[in-house]
């Protein structure tokens, strides 16, 4: 009986061995992970690029600061960073290249207590900062309400989150963890934070404009509503402040610069050194064929000039004239 | 290595080969595991020369982005959730134990060890999905009811809570078998004096199984400080110290989870999170060897 | 009064029982009704690779997560059973002296007693060393240190259970220490067996060891050193999301991890009762 397990061992380790030798790291796979903000757009890209180019693509989530780990540790070939490079980052060879552009808004749940008044009113940056920052608790006084059971329950980012940091620094001098020590609760991931607040009448948080609105339709996505900011401070929300009916006016309005910036912000795609040459032609096709794709899928098309730019920094493998 | 000619030598070859081979094995694996924890050790180092290890272990604020590292946070966490977890652990299961190994008919009590031994396998996310889907709301439910407190129900009693579920199939069964490990005799000759049964377990059973339920509660202890998914699927994420049990925390195998994304691409947040990882390992290790050397000591002490 | 006190623990003891049984009644309960459905109504999932847009509500199962679940804990499981007889064999007093088996014992404690975590991140603190990429193969590292001192465990207990009479009438024949082994063998076989399934399930079942050394790649595993998933990281990773299809097959995942783990446990029982029924009767 000894022998016979021995030796179906050893036909064990053979065919492990016979199997690590096909697929794995052949040099036509493209690895990409990072920001969850992104990772829509990506795969709408790598299924047309992989129409014209017989490469492989594998592209995971985990957030910006998943992706940049695993560039900076030459785990993925390209990362989807959705927030400024740090200079640590750069330091240890980051070499970062814009590609679209998106925003990050606020949400509620679709029954708050106080929706109708959000919709007409807006929330200015002020009142924003002083919810999320848990100075403003109930959601009476932010609608000028008597209404009892309406304790405003704040949802952040526990994982490293480009959004989070770009909302942060939309609210005024603050960084990610100054959110999420003032949240109620943390989620992992733009989704499960929608979801949360999904789950929950008096939630607020904030994601990434692709998650709130619906990709079939345009449509507010189910259960959650986006908060109009107050951008001249009114206290009402004017015409041409109103553009959060559906994701192509609000994509529209980020555009021409009427959203703000932050909490809208570049998308950018990193690399560790220039891009190795399969990655290169795709980052090449993603700033000029692949930017067809851009406004249909919800985001914003960087303009001309820019692109250009950007496509000279590729081809010279760093960020300098 | 020359192959004796006789039939005996080649035996007693083959023999200290098979020897050797073992030790070998046995080595090797040791080797792995203390050059893991060297290089944790090592890769430690940054953090700790960078900011001082009472810094590390007392200051409150965690934000890598802004290099501040404070874990008091998560170790607090760490041990209200744990402590809490024990303290709905112990008693429920201690008092199964008692009943499975002195009340009930062996067989039925073997069936229903068995029975709550699955409940050790099951894994730790599916632990997860079922209290985010039913306990978490409940326990907002609950709480907003019976105590007027608002939560999201993502909170450390939530998470403690989970833990005691996941730790009981463990104390149970050690338990068990302590007390099923104690002579026959102890139980008769109490009970002919004339005590009723549980009068016989609390004097004179425990006090003999002793040393064994208090390693089980040990090793219970060392399993939920260690434990990570269901946690981090419940706890709330929020590093920061708790107001109350109902709010967001944090524990330290929870940080890991959560943070390990973006804390490997700088080296000083790559330290950080070794440093994490080197402290739940050396927290755990301490307690199951504590364990175990309880109930060495308390059984040569209490010897029966 | 005593009588009191002896009705009252009595309810108390009866009371945790229902408790500890309920919870896991609970557990399978929740599960199976949030996720057999799924599973029932759209069996293929757990086969079908997940389309381009899995994570985002598109189509798709998590055929991948299973794959790359059997991928990393099989392997494992053959490699830390190897190491687990061999290391098992040798704790056994004919082959070292006790201190160094009970060093070597308090040492396996200790790999017992670590949480997965800490070996996910023993494992990818050697890949960012070594500037290499997750992969099968690291998960496959980090569950066998997981398994080991399980698998150990059990062979080492039923092999210290087997009766000292028969090893001193091997030995007092002459025979070396393998060959009183082979003969003993049908005493490590039941602990074999048992630990072999079990630990299989636990390596099945483990997210924590795995999301950092294999990644949470959405493609099927065509090698040992491509990247993938399990399973529980699926589970983990979408038990939150947005979209209701993605999380039914977190659930539906749930379902069917559960029921494999529990057919190993159960297959292992029956295994341990029917190979102990081939053990030599010990005279009393």
């Amino acid at each position: 009986m000894g022998k016979k397990l021995v030796f179906c061992m050893i036909v064990a380790v053979i065919v492990t061995l016979l199997w690590s030798n096909c697929g794995g790291g052949r040099s036509d796979t493209i690895r990409i992970s990072g920001a969850w903000a992104l990772y829509p757009m990506m795969q709408v890209w790598a299924d047309e690029y992989r129409r014209i180019k017989p490469v492989d693509i594998e592209v995971g989530g985990g957030g910006a600061g998943k992706g940049m780990s695993d560039v900076l540790n030459g785990q993925v070939d390209i990362a989807m960073c959705s927030r400024p490079i740090r200079e640590e980052e750069m330091k240890l060879g980051a070499f970062y290249l814009a590609v679209t552009k998106d925003a990050v808004i606020a949400l509620v749940n679709a029954e708050n207590p106080v929706l109708p008044q959000l919709m007409s009113r807006g929330l200015s940056r002020e009142t924003l900062k002083a919810v999320f920052m848990k100075k403003v608790l109930r959601w009476g006084e932010v609608g000028h309400r008597e209404l009892t059971g309406d304790s405003i329950v704040v949802y952040g980012r526990a994982d490293a989150s480009g959004a989070a940091q770009v909302w942060a620094r939309f609210l005024g001098d603050y960084s990610q963890s100054d959110i999420q020590d003032q949240a109620d609760a943390n989620f992992s991931g733009d989704q499960a934070l929608c979801n949360g607040i999904k789950n929950n009448r008096n939630a607020i948080g904030f994601c990434n404009i692709n998650y709130a609105y619906n990709i079939e339709d345009d449509g507010y996505a189910d259960g959650i509503r986006p908060v109009p900011v107050d951008l001249d401070e009114n206290g009402i929300l004017d015409p041409d402040e109103n553009f959060y009916a559906n994701r192509s006016l609000l994509v529209q309005n980020i555009t021409l610069g009427v959203y703000p910036s932050p909490p809208a912000r570049l998308e950018y795609l990193v690399s560790r050194g220039p891009f190795s040459p399969t990655a290169r032609e795709f980052v090449r096709w993603i700033l000029t064929d692949g930017q067809a794709f851009v406004s249909g899928n919800g985001y914003v098309n960087l303009p001309a000039v820019q692109l250009q730019q950007e496509i000279e920094y590729l081809q010279k493998g760093a960020r300098h004239r | 290595m020359i192959i004796p000619p006789d039939r005996l030598g080649r035996r007693l070859a083959k023999d200290r080969l098979g020897v050797n081979i073992m030790a070998g094995a046995t080595l090797l694996v040791f080797l792995a595991f203390l050059s893991f924890v060297v290089l944790l050790i090592v890769k430690s180092r940054l953090i700790v020369f960078r900011y001082s290890l009472p810094e590390l272990l007392l200051s409150s604020r965690w934000d890598p982005v802004n290099h501040t590292f404070g874990f008091f946070p998560s170790i607090l966490g760490t041990f209200i959730v744990t402590l809490l977890s024990m303290a709905i652990a112990i008693p429920v299961s201690l008092l199964t134990a008692i009943y499975i190994s002195e009340y009930l008919p062996k067989r039925t009590g073997k069936y229903l060890s068995s029975f709550i031994d699955v409940l050790a396998g099951i894994p730790s996310v599916v632990f997860g999905l079922c209290m985010l889907l039913v306990f978490v709301p409940l326990v907002a439910e609950l709480a907003q009811r019976w105590f007027g407190i608002e939560t999201t129900g993502m909170c450390i009693l939530t998470a403690a809570i989970t833990l005691s579920i996941m730790v009981f199939p463990i104390i149970v069964s050690l338990a068990v078998e302590s007390l099923q490990a104690l002579p026959r005799e102890m139980r008769e000759t109490s009970l002919s004096l004339g005590s009723t049964r549980w009068q016989m377990v609390k004097k004179v059973l425990l006090k003999g199984a002793g040393p064994g339920i208090i390693s089980a509660i040990l090793l219970g202890f060392g399993r939920a400080l260690g434990e990570t998914m269901a946690v981090a699927m419940v706890i709330g994420s929020r590093n920061t110290l708790p107001d109350s049990l109902f709010s967001a925390g944090q524990t330290l195998p929870s940080l890991i989870v959560s943070s390990f994304g973006e804390m490997m691409s700088v080296p000083e947040d790559q330290s950080a999170l070794v440093f994490v990882a080197l402290v739940l390992f050396l927290l755990v290790t301490v307690t199951n060897v504590s364990a175990k050397t309880v109930n060495n000591r308390l059984r040569k002490k209490w010897r029966y | 009064m005593k009588y009191l006190e002896e009705k009252v623990m009595q309810f108390l003891m009866i009371g945790s029982t229902l408790v500890i049984v309920g919870s896991l009644f609970f557990i399978f309960i929740v599960t199976l009704y949030r996720g057999g459905g799924t599973i029932i109504r759209q069996p293929g999932i757990i086969l079908a690779a997940p389309g381009p847009r899995y994570l985002l509500g598109g189509g798709g199962g998590f055929g991948h997560a299973i794959l790359g679940s059997l991928a990393m804990a099989i392997p494992a499981t053959l490699l830390s059973s190897l190491l687990a007889i061999l290391i098992a064999v040798y704790l056994q007093p004919d082959y070292s002296p006790p201190r160094v088996s009970g060093m070597i014992r308090s040492f396996l404690d200790i790999l017992w007693g670590t949480p997965s975590i800490v070996y996910g991140i023993f494992v990818l603190t050697v890949l960012v060393f070594f500037h290499q990429r997750g992969s099968v193969m690291a998960g496959i590292i980090a569950l066998t240190f997981l398994e080991l001192p399980i698998i150990t465990r059990y062979i080492d207990e039923s092999l210290t259970a087997a009766p000292r009479d028969l090893k001193e009438i091997a030995y007092s024949m002459g025979l070396t220490r393998l060959e009183v082994f082979r003969i003993l063998l049908k005493y490590s076989a039941s602990g074999l067996v048992a630990g072999i399934l079990i630990g299989l399930g636990r390596a099945l079942g483990d997210a924590a060891s795995v999301i950092f050394t294999t990644g949470t790649a959405s493609t099927i595993p065509k090698g040992l050193f491509s990247s993938a998933t399990a399973l529980p990281v699926i589970i983990f990773q979408q038990a939150n999301s947005f979209y209701p299809s993605v999380r039914d097959h977190a659930y539906a995942a749930g379902v069917f991890l559960i029921t494999l783990i529990l057919a190993l446990n159960l297959f292992s029982r029956f295994l341990q009762q029917k190979i102990s029924r081939y053990r030599i009767q010990e005279s009393k």
